[in-house]
């Protein structure tokens, strides 16, 4: 295998970045600016410069497969469009202003204030506004401790979960057996995060769970109220939303378990619903039986698209640079279930360090394939690119950002599966669960038959 | 060698002319055996399963000559295939840097009416389309069962039209039920091609023609032309992905030869018949001492045996290194190795020289003429072998795979998915694998190594899939069914 | 005759830019009246604007827009060999993740230059960085760009995070110069300097015109300038180069997606036409100012009349006045019975849809210079003309838009950047036959009526994807006329998504939310006075 390449592996400290070519996520403001589209019925109050949202839109939610988010997701999004003389004067009366006519035109259940750079920086007092507007209204609001700065859309969402969990959720009336949240799952950041959500949600039902996935479902404020109540928290993700479940966990004494990677295909899907019904004390054989037609179904396609795909692309070396649920779930599939080889898996969403040990392992460790790939942490996409240069692969699996890259420089198929995904159009499309897998062999097939 | 009837408009079968048998289960010594003796007997089986036709070679090798325009006289499904040799043709086409086309073809969709009252009239009207449609330089008509069958006077037809046509119209005569043999399709293909060929001019006296079938691809080609330029002997590839002009100039080289003796053993005979073309028909350049063997016939046509001695010499040396160490690599593996007989015992040779054990080779047919000269070589370089001549016949590939238990298939598109799903992985050869010359098989060699570093999918599939066939049938004899019911 | 406008006062525009400062001004400390939210008449608005009683008013609500940066950047990031460096938390370059795709899937054979790269690089500030200062990582990403990319030009663009810390941009810049290859261009374009958003553009023409444009070697006689926007199509740039092809002339594009050689030889061209008057305001003034190069602003080469109006301005400047008289009949001869076949198409519609002699009615636009476009373009189709929506307005354009009545009719003009509440309510009390809308502007489509695209966009590059020139006059008039054909998904999207608004909202005043108004939740449709119904003929 290829080794001399330009590592940038982190050892003990973030070396100092002058200059990021467009990083695969955006800022705290974006993160948590989507996170609320994500919930029906939630109205995002934006506390920033005029561009913010319009900026995330073609951004985030653009770049994450398209679509809309809810009806408030685009231009209609409340805004407070923070000019210069606010920064003289300070921004708290216009989002006081906001906050009242938003009141008076738009159906809504939630209020959601999010702020950028301007206010944090001139010191506007948010909490206060906010704490005004909710002792004289009904409607119920939240505040989420973003900036521009402090952070990128990953804490985003936690903040935004941080801050329905401090300011929204009360103690609850008893908890309800089988019901689970999932956690970990960043809507736009997960370009499949509609998709995905829905299947594990479908998937977990079949062994008898009541799935509360928080984000994509129709139910609203109600999903939000509802996370106390559940019996267990499910954090699919090797780390983003460990913080969300520990705070949880805290408050309100919901235990969690952690799903290391997107589970993807029949055999991951397995160990996975096992495991959580193994936590929830469901026995084994009763979740045999539930999920035994699912998998029988799940290896019958992959009978039928054995040939194309042995032949088409054999032990074929791939490599991979998405985010580190995405690139896990992809990774174990594609090497344990369809023997083919990982040279290089280049990680995207800028883990904590604390939490980089272990991703590695899931993509080195109980590994079919003789060669380990290397596992880079990198978010620079001029780095990126430069990386992907010193492997042979056959496949690579990126954002859309590596597509003509593939194409001109590595002479290599290029499926999007991470952030951005400006060539794909993502809907109910997964690549999780029993037939994930099957969804991305599809996928990756259709880019081969259709070379020219 | 009798005198072949070059004006005869069908080719005789492989099995008139060259006792060609289709069904054969047995050691390779048993083979070689009776060969010499000449009582190799044709045999049928008494089941048998779906398979090529000799009537595909002609549909689709002439829908990958440049412009040309195929009609298939046949109901709609016998141009089935096309859109898949599109995708070869655009390959191909794409490997030699050609404008990516499609296929051209018009079927003349037979149906009841026509089987009735006859299809020569339809065949005229698709003539007359395809002519204006395209305008090509080149129509090639191919027969069908139902057309031969029904007893269309597809000539007749051909030349009341062609004076109004200004493409050349070449009748290829092979209902698919007309011979076992596939080979026998190839024939009927390039037998209609030598209606084009003209008389030569000037002789190119470096110039060798050679045949290749599409299944050697142009990585292929290049490895070739960079050893015969190394001696001053030019190439030209005939014919796929060439144009009409081009086939028309075919006579006009010093020589010919062939990467697939299988494909161009008719041809050869009426080609030097009618233009006194010299011929060589060595086996295929595969794995180094094939590759020698090859050379050397190569280059006699053209006297430069000599010069092609140095050449052999210097690429021994060069790759030799290299070649041991992917032979650690393969130490102790046991392959199947399933194509046609002329490309599955070269790639035998290769493997030999790789130091893996070959426990079955196929063939889809066996003649004498390219199959008992590497047959006997190899015995005398491997321990014995099983040969299993059929045309495709999964089921007997199933027993043998489940017998062997081979590490390896060296297959190609066929049933290679076939033996994943009893857990055995492929290195396939594909119509863009490199595999022949020197460098081809250092090539070809690290595939089949790359195809053993994860054998997963081939373990998955194998716990998750039945196949079709009874427990017993894998404790019988593969062969069982060679002969029963037959002759 | 509209005798509603005092035509004494002068609008004028005598500002006279200083290309030593490090920026320009914003458009409403240059202009008189530069606004963001207005609704009434056209007249009204032209009257108030030379009276001088328009003025932006303070709203209370207010929904997401955009801003400078976010506006030029994407317009700068198509520069091919520069590179586009934000000095900004990263959110803000968040719109440009597609800078690796923009372009590439056009066939090199249709002209697209086979090798670029476009680069969208951020300093990624931090709240280290808002504490301790930026300008040290800015010094080093400028250097680290030069060295990774070997660009031409660097675009420093600044943000709200850097404006507010006040980072010296202009000192870290001249400090770092001699050091790195590339022109260094600073570009001050602050989310929240502005409320008009055309102010980024000129923000982004004085950063080209200090830095890049190169003082003149020789003219070139036959170069002309035409400023080109995110809005304009692969084959809209194919059209207006044919054309100005067949008068001997070539076109030099920029700034989209063009070298910065292209905007270096901008002071050598023989005129510079704009595609929008307003878009290329500071451009087109400073190349005059600086280097001589004539303009003129009058016209879009949008319709037929516009465009050939347009070439003829073209041709005063370049000495093909014979050529081009030649060349527009040449086109007519093509195009008029393509065009007559669409005008009697709509008429088939309009029976349909319409009593006696009513005229199918119509909304267009976007930028203000659209307003002219989409309203010349509509009635040359036969439309009648309701309303138009445009993002801001200033009195650049004042002047076109009192023609434009003349030529016309008046109409209603809502003034809004965007502000999807007012779009909904505009088209809901209008009610025009057909809305030329971009539908981002709200996930509620408040129609179900013809809905057509306000325009293609840049990447576009399909026959049926054209606006500009003869070409695409039919091309747009189809896509009109199509919109008409089949309404079954604005239908059903109106139908079938919820309503963020409450319902009292389509009954009130558009202006409603304007601050210290008076509260009233009645419909008030302003009053056309005048020449409305004034035909409009050839």
């Amino acid at each position: 295998m290829v080794n001399n390449i330009v590592k940038t592996v982190v050892n003990n400290e973030t070396p100092v970045v002058n200059l990021l070519e467009s990083p695969r996520h955006s800022c705290t403001f974006g993160g948590a600016y989507t996170a609320t589209n994500a919930v029906k019925g939630l109205v995002p109050i934006l506390h920033t410069g005029p561009g913010c949202g319009w900026t995330n839109f073609f951004g985030l939610v653009a770049g994450s497969g398209g679509g809309f988010l809810g009806d408030l997701g685009a231009m209609q999004t409340p805004s407070s469009s923070l000019l210069e003389k606010h920064i003289v004067f300070g921004g708290e009366d216009k989002l006081r202003d906001l906050l009242n006519s938003t009141n008076e035109l738009m159906n809504g259940e939630l209020f959601v204030v999010i702020p950028g750079c301007i206010p944090t920086m001139i010191g506007d007092d948010i909490g206060m506004v906010v704490n005004e507007f909710r002792a004289k209204n009904n409607t119920p609001i939240i505040h989420v401790k973003t900036s521009g700065f402090n952070g990128n859309s990953y804490k985003g969402y936690e903040l935004f979960l941080d801050a329905v969990i401090d300011q929204l959720l009360e103690e609850p009336v008893k908890v309800k057996k089988g019901l689970v949240n999932i956690i970990g799952i960043a809507p736009c950041q997960h370009i499949f995060w509609k998709g995905d959500l829905k299947e594990l949600q479908r998937t977990l039902e079949l062994i008898g769970l009541e799935v509360n996935p928080i984000f994509g479902d129709l139910k609203g404020i109600e999903s939000l109220k509802k996370i106390p109540e559940a019996e267990l928290n499910i954090v699919v993700n090797p780390w983003l939303g460990k913080e969300v479940a520990d705070k949880l966990e805290t408050k309100f004494g919901t235990p969690f378990i952690v799903q290391y990677g997107l589970p993807v295909g029949p055999r991951e899907t397995e160990h996975f619903v096992q495991d959580v019904g193994k936590k929830l004390g469901i026995p084994r054989e009763k979740i045999d039986q539930a999920i035994q037609k699912e998998i029988k179904e799940a290896y019958q396609f992959y009978n039928y698209i054995s040939n194309g795909l042995y032949m088409g692309l054999a032990n074929s070396y791939f490599g991979v640079a998405a985010e580190s649920n995405i690139a896990i779930g992809l990774t174990r599939f594609l090497t344990n279930d369809c023997g083919m080889m990982p040279t290089v898996v280049i990680i995207t969403d800028d883990p904590p360090l604390k939490n980089r040990e272990s991703i590695k392992q899931r993509l080195t460790e109980d590994i079919n394939s003789i060669n380990k790939p290397d596992v880079i942490f990198e978010i620079d996409t001029y780095n990126i690119e430069k990386i992907l240069q010193n492997y042979p692969n056959l496949i690579v699996l990126g954002s859309s950002m590596e597509k003509y890259f593939s194409a001109d420089k590595l002479s290599a198929l290029h499926l999007t599966v991470s952030f951005p995904a400006y060539d794909r159009m993502l809907l109910r499309r997964t690549y999780s669960g029993f037939f994930g897998g099957i969804n991305l062999l599809e996928d990756l097939m259709g880019k081969m038959s259709r070379p020219f | 060698m009798a005198n072949l009837k070059l004006h005869s408009k069908i080719v005789p079968s492989r099995e008139e002319r060259l006792n060609t048998i289709v069904a054969f289960g047995g050691s390779g010594e048993e083979l070689v055996k009776n060969a010499k003796k000449g009582c190799l007997k044709q045999q049928e089986r008494g089941f048998s399963q779906a398979a090529a036709c000799a009537e595909m070679m002609p549909i689709c090798n002439s829908a990958m000559l440049d412009g040309n325009v195929v009609i298939a006289h046949s109901p709609i499904g016998c141009s089935a295939m096309l859109p898949m040799i599109s995708l070869f043709n655009k390959l191909g086409r794409h490997m030699r840097g050609l404008p990516l086309e499609n296929v051209r073809s018009i079927s003349t969709n037979l149906g009841e009416h026509d089987v009735v009252y006859g299809g020569t009239q339809e065949l005229e009207k698709a003539i007359i389309e395809a002519d204006i449609r395209h305008n090509p330089p080149v129509i090639t008509v191919i027969t069908s069962c139902a057309s031969g069958i029904i007893g269309d006077d597809v000539d007749a037809a051909v030349n009341r039209i062609q004076p109004g046509v200004k493409a050349t119209i070449i009748p290829l005569h092979c209902e698919g039920f007309r011979s076992g043999a596939v080979a026998t399709g190839y024939d009927a293909f390039l037998h209609g091609l030598l209606k084009v060929i003209e008389k030569p001019g000037e002789r190119k006296k470096d110039t060798l023609l050679i045949v290749n079938p599409l299944s050697i691809s142009r990585p292929n080609e290049v490895e070739i032309e960079r050893l015969l330029n190394k001696i001053g002997i030019n190439v030209q590839w005939f014919p796929l992905f060439t144009n009409i002009s081009n086939i028309k100039k075919a006579s006009e080289v010093a020589g010919a030869t062939t990467l697939c003796p299988l494909m161009s053993n008719y041809f050869f005979r009426e080609f030097e018949q009618k233009y006194d073309v010299p011929f060589a028909e060595p086996p295929m350049p595969v794995g180094i001492e094939f590759t020698d063997w090859w050379l050397r016939d190569a280059a006699k046509l053209l006297g430069k045996e000599k010069e092609i001695e140095k050449v052999i010499e210097d690429e021994h040396a060069r790759i030799k290194p290299e070649l041991e160490d992917i032979k650690i690599q393969l130490k102790g593996k046991k392959a199947y190795i399933g194509f046609n007989l002329a490309k599955s015992l070269s790639l035998q040779s290769l493997l030999v020289e790789l130091g893996i054990d070959t426990v079955v080779t196929t063939g889809f047919e066996y003649s004498d003429d390219y199959g008992l000269a590497p047959l006997e070589n190899l015995k005398s370089r491997c321990s014995d072998f099983t040969v299993h001549i059929g045309n495709f016949q999964h089921f007997e590939w199933a027993n043998l795979f489940n017998r062997e238990k081979p590490d390896v298939l060296v297959g190609g598109l066929e049933l290679g998915g076939w033996a994943l799903r009893q857990g055995i992985p492929v290195a396939p050869v594909l119509p863009q694998t490199f595999f022949t010359g020197y460098e081809g098989a250092l090539s070809y060699g690290k595939d089949i190594v790359k195809s053993l570093k994860n054998p997963s999918f081939a373990k998955n599939l194998a716990q998750r899939v039945k196949l079709p066939y009874r427990k017993e049938w894998y404790s019988e004899n593969p062969f069982k069914y060679i002969g029963v019911n037959g002759q | 005759m509209h005798d509603v406008i005092d035509e004494k006062y002068d609008v004028h525009d005598h500002f006279r830019m200083d290309l030593t400062k490090n920026t320009c001004p914003s458009r409403e400390e240059r202009l008189g009246v530069a606004i963001k939210n207005y609704y009434g008449t056209m007249s009204n608005l032209v009257k108030g604007t030379r009276d001088k009683t328009i003025t932006q008013p303070e709203r209370c609500f207010e929904q997401s827009s955009s801003c400078s940066l976010s506006i030029i950047a994407t317009r700068i990031l198509t520069i091919r060999d520069s590179v586009t460096l934000m000095h900004a938390p990263i959110g803000c370059s968040v719109c440009n993740h597609g800078s690796h795709e923009l372009f590439r899937h056009i066939p090199e054979s249709d002209g697209r230059p086979g090798n670029f790269n476009l680069h969208n690089v951020s300093t990624n500030l931090t709240e280290k960085d808002i504490v301790y200062g930026g300008t040290e990582k800015l010094k080093n990403a400028i250097k680290e760009s030069d060295v990774r990319y070997s660009p031409k030009a660097i675009f420093v663009m600044t943000s709200c995070a850097s404006g507010i810390m006040g980072d010296d941009i202009e000192g870290a810049v001249s400090e770092i110069q001699s050091e790195v290859k590339a022109k260094i261009v600073p570009i001050h374009c602050e989310g929240f300097r502005s409320r008009v958003l055309q102010t980024g553009y000129d923000a982004m023409w004085h950063g080209i015109l200090k830095y890049i444009v190169k003082k003149p070697e020789k003219k070139q006689k036959d170069l002309v300038n035409v400023t080109n926007m995110f809005s304009y199509t692969w084959r809209d740039k194919a059209e207006i180069t044919r054309l100005l092809g067949k008068l001997g002339l070539r076109a030099n594009f920029v700034p989209e997606f063009s070298s910065v050689e292209d905007l270096e030889q901008m002071s050598e061209a023989a005129v510079t036409a704009p595609i929008c008057p307003t878009f290329g305001d500071y451009l087109i003034k400073g190349l005059e100012q600086e280097f001589g190069v004539p303009y003129f602003r009058e016209f879009v080469p949008m319709g037929i009349k516009n465009t050939d109006n347009w070439l003829r301005h073209i041709a005063k400047y370049t000495g093909k006045e014979e050529e081009v008289e030649k060349l527009i009949e040449e086109e007519h001869a093509t195009i008029a019975p393509k065009f007559e076949n669409l005008k009697k198409e709509f008429e088939k519609i309009r029976k349909k849809l319409k009593k006696d002699d009513e005229k199918l009615t119509a909304i267009g636009a976007v930028g203000q210079g659209r307003v002219l476009a989409h309203a010349g373009f509509l009635t040359e189709l036969g439309f009648d003309v309701t309303g138009a929506c445009a993002v801001d307005y200033d009195a650049l354009i004042t002047d076109d838009f009192d023609s434009l009545i003349k030529d016309v009719g008046d109409f209603v003009i809502l003034i809004s950047t965007f502000q999807a509440a007012d779009y909904v309510n505009l088209f809901h009390n209008l009610k025009p036959d057909l809305t030329l809308q971009a539908p981002f502007k709200g996930g509620k489509f408040e129609t179900d009526k013809a809905m057509g695209t306000i325009h293609f966009l840049r990447g576009d590059n399909h026959a049926s994807r054209t606006q500009a020139g003869y070409n695409g006059a039919i091309a747009y008039g189809e896509m009109c006329l199509r919109s008409f054909h089949n309404t079954s998904l604005g239908k059903l999207i109106s139908d079938t998504t919820e309503d963020p608004y409450k319902a009292w909202w389509y009954e009130a005043d558009p202006m409603y939310f304007v601050k210290d108004k008076p509260e009233k939740k009645e419909v008030k449709v302003p009053v056309i006075v005048g020449n409305k119904r004034k035909s409009h003929g050839k």
